[in-house]
């Protein structure tokens, strides 16, 4: 990769910008992998049976981390600097100053895993990982129409994505230390050596966090505690009263107030309930038995889209980069965070560990998969107008940097924001999919099924990227034509899998991986 | 609801969880799956609940096929796993609601029922607890108590009597199931417990390495019986023997 985007672009910060983004998508897995292994690996409630203290069982959990997920990330680093290298012809002392700062970066990296879980641990690691993953392949796929225009954005913004990831933070120093680039980054070596000093106090942290427990009952008069007060309050229900008598329960139960749905509060929150129908609202409630959570949210996005936008304007007046770090900062994660507001899938489709398997919330019950589809379909839709408002402000914002005009700018903004909400169909079929063993025999109809199904979602992809990123080639009637060819191959994707879902072709439940 | 499967064959890999079943429960009673562990037992509980999908074969509920998009079928059945299949965070009342909504129970006369039910189960006290707080016999009687405020036509209990449930909570739990094979349910339930099947049961379902080897009334597994006092336990020991 490195190499490929070094010879595209003859830049060497480019070939780094793909070490950092590499590694930011290996940090996002890495720490939902040590969160998983930490606190919900499968052999915890048998480790917790022996006559070890918690802190040896924190460190076997921690072994098999390092051993499954960390040495790769160290392989890859090496590879990643060994490609640049390669590919720069160093000299024997500039090789081993590469091979020094992947061993730095593999590093920095862990450090960082172990501090964003410890002190980040509600962020979605496996959405931004996944969707930096789809846009890369979505890129290579339709590389040979959309590269130029791709590797063009990528290089002009790589020093700033170096510069804003901090997994990029270690690639920057390189770049200031062996090869030519900004002096000042060797700033960058302070929020490093901060990041690797966290080390020892991010494993404490996640040390000492509540771990498996075992089942144990309370005593009715015993107060609720505090774990279960925090999990109750983000869950957004009433806990028991304090001192909640049998005559109050008795009044909860006989007057149906248990049967009172949570209030919507804002007013997308009412829209939603408004355009439900009664079964779909029983759907919906089950998938999202806290309630939608709509109006705070797109309030929360548009504020920071509108800081992002003033704070890049007033930073434009002194330092263009700084303008474009902004922006290109603030872009990311309103989009993400709009994009993980309309593609939620609720509580529903999780899954419990089961007699040795994993069982999707929603299997046992009378749930049908085009049913509970259609309703997340439909709370994706009252969202979507304000997410492609985002979107369309976003690629305006972003044609001031590649000279789009503005009718193109609205134009692709559509499509980008239209093509991400087809993209339900997509995300709603994976989540399914998810927790089921849909893919683990060697059926022909399996075969068939996977092969369906990846066809489908390349295909997406592909006709995706080139609607979007082919404003140089292609004409406008073409990109549209591609447009509309991914939204109905996105629909397709989930009608074939709804249809062998139907027929009861798979089980809704698989063995957890480890 | 009749319940039947025809042919019925599942494996995980190598292993053959149900070979060829063909079986037929009939509607008003209760039907006891027996057999030691491996037997296929919870797999043809999840047959009949749609989360497994036979290799081969098919269930039928009132001589219709029963494919996952049926949900006039599935809204007759209510399966519940030996863990309870609730969301932790919320109540055990909120839970209730939810389930009794989406099978649209929560008409009039639901406060009622459900009422009645916590009072049965000794959940009255814990109704506005989260679930996660709860131990695990209560938390399957959370459940339990969901299912029978539900009252569907067909009821499926994977080892409800291996659940933690206390003696009074065992005792509502058949109490409240003989009153519904009155209304016409269907009630089919595994186990390992061998005194419980032979008192609680009508029929008794005897499963070894996925075939069904033994399935009838307690009278006439008595009558072919050496042993009459000990029945279930005689079977038990010809399948040992046959394996070693």
């Amino acid at each position: 990769m490195v190499w490929l985007f070094l010879k595209a672009t003859n830049d060497s910060a480019a070939g780094l910008a793909v070490i950092s983004l590499w590694s930011f998508v290996g940090l996002c897995f890495f720490v939902t992998s040590l969160f998983a292994m930490l606190f919900s690996a499968t052999d915890l409630p048998a480790l917790h049976l022996l006559p070890v203290s918690e802190d040896v069982i924190f460190r076997w959990e921690l072994q098999k981390f390092f051993r499954r997920s960390a040495l790769p990330g160290l392989l890859d680093q090496i590879t990643g600097f060994g490609g640049l290298a390669w590919y720069l012809h160093f000299s024997l002392p500039q090789w081993a100053l590469a091979m020094a700062f992947a061993v730095l970066s593999w590093a920095t990296l862990m450090s960082l895993t172990a501090l964003c879980a410890a002190r980040l641990p509600n962020l979605p690691y496996q959405a931004i990982g996944f969707s930096v993953i789809m846009a890369a392949v979505a890129a290579f796929y339709a590389q040979k129409i959309v590269g130029p225009v791709f590797m063009r954005l990528f290089d002009a913004a790589a020093p700033e994505l170096n510069h804003i990831l901090p997994t990029g933070w270690v690639p920057s120093l390189f770049q200031c230390a062996v090869l030519e680039g900004n002096r000042l980054a060797i700033l960058l070596i302070v929020p490093v050596a901060l990041i690797l000093f966290a080390l020892k106090n991010s494993l404490d942290l996640l040390k000492v966090r509540p771990k498996f427990q075992e089942f144990a009952p309370l005593e009715p008069a015993s107060p609720v505690p505090k774990l279960v007060q925090k999990a109750v309050a983000r869950a957004g229900v009433a806990a028991e009263p304090e001192g909640a008598s049998l005559a109050d329960i008795e009044e909860v139960i006989r007057s149906r107030r248990f049967l009172a749905r949570v209030p919507s509060a804002g007013w997308l929150e009412k829209q939603a309930w408004r355009c439900l129908s009664a079964r779909e609202k029983a759907l919906a409630e089950f998938a999202f038995p806290s309630g939608f959570r709509m109006t705070k949210a797109w309030v929360i996005i548009f504020r920071n889209f509108s800081i992002m936008t003033v704070l890049g304007f007033a930073a434009g007046m002194a330092n263009l980069t700084l303008e474009r770090c902004i922006f290109v900062a603030g872009l990311v994660i309103t989009l993400l965070h709009g994009l993980l507001q309309i593609l939620t899938n609720g509580a529903g489709l999780r899954a419990i560990f089961c007699s040795g398997v994993n069982i999707p919330l929603y299997a046992p019950y009378s749930i049908g998969f085009r049913e509970l589809s259609r309703t997340l379909f439909k709370v994706s839709a009252i969202q979507f107008p304000l997410y492609l408002a985002i979107v369309m402000a976003g690629t305006q914002l972003a044609g001031l940097f590649v000279g789009l005009n503005v009718a193109d700018g609205v134009s692709i903004g559509f499509r980008i924001g239209s093509l991400i909400f087809a993209g339900r169909f997509i995300v709603t079929t994976m989540a399914f999919s998810s927790h089921t063993n849909d893919s683990s025999r060697f059926h022909a109809r399996t075969l068939g099924l996977i092969a369906i199904m990846l066809g489908c979602v390349f295909l997406f992809l592909g006709l995706g990227a080139v609607s979007v990123l082919c404003v140089d080639i292609a004409t406008p009637a073409v990109a549209w034509i591609c447009w509309f060819a991914a939204i109905i191959d996105a629909y397709a994707f989930f009608r074939i899998y709804g249809w062998f879902y139907d027929r009861n072709y798979f089980d809704l439940m698989n063995v957890p991986r480890q | 609801m009749k319940v039947e499967l025809r042919g019925v064959r599942k494996s995980y890999k190598a292993v053959r969880a149900l070979d060829d079943v063909s079986i037929q429960f009939e509607a008003g009673q209760i039907v006891c799956l027996l057999g030691p562990n491996g037997a296929g037992k919870t797999t043809l509980l999840r047959c009949l609940a749609g989360i497994a999908a036979p290799d081969q074969g098919d269930v039928f509920f009132d001589n219709e096929k029963f494919r996952r998009d049926r949900l006039d079928l599935r809204s007759h059945i209510y399966f519940m796993p030996d863990f309870p299949f609730l969301f932790w965070e919320h109540s055990v009342a909120r839970n209730i609601a939810i389930i009794l909504r989406l099978y649209g129970a929560d008409g009039e006369g639901a406060e009622n029922r459900v009422f009645e039910l916590l009072r049965d189960f000794d959940m009255l006290a814990l109704a506005l607890r989260p679930v996660f707080t709860l131990s695990r016999g209560q938390i399957y009687k959370a459940g339990l108590t969901a299912m029978l405020a539900a009252d569907r036509d067909i009821w499926l209990f994977d080892e409800p009597f291996a659940s933690g449930m206390d003696p009074q909570g065992i005792d509502a739990f058949k109490r409240h199931a003989r009153e519904a094979i009155r209304r016409g349910r269907t009630i089919i339930y595994s186990t390992q417990i061998l005194d419980v099947a032979e008192r609680f049961s009508e029929r008794i379902c005897l499963i070894h390495e996925g075939k069904i080897r033994a399935y009838d009334t307690m009278e006439k597994l008595r009558s072919r019986a050496q042993d009459k006092d000990n029945v279930l336990e005689e079977m038990f020991r010809a399948l040992r023997e046959e394996n070693l």
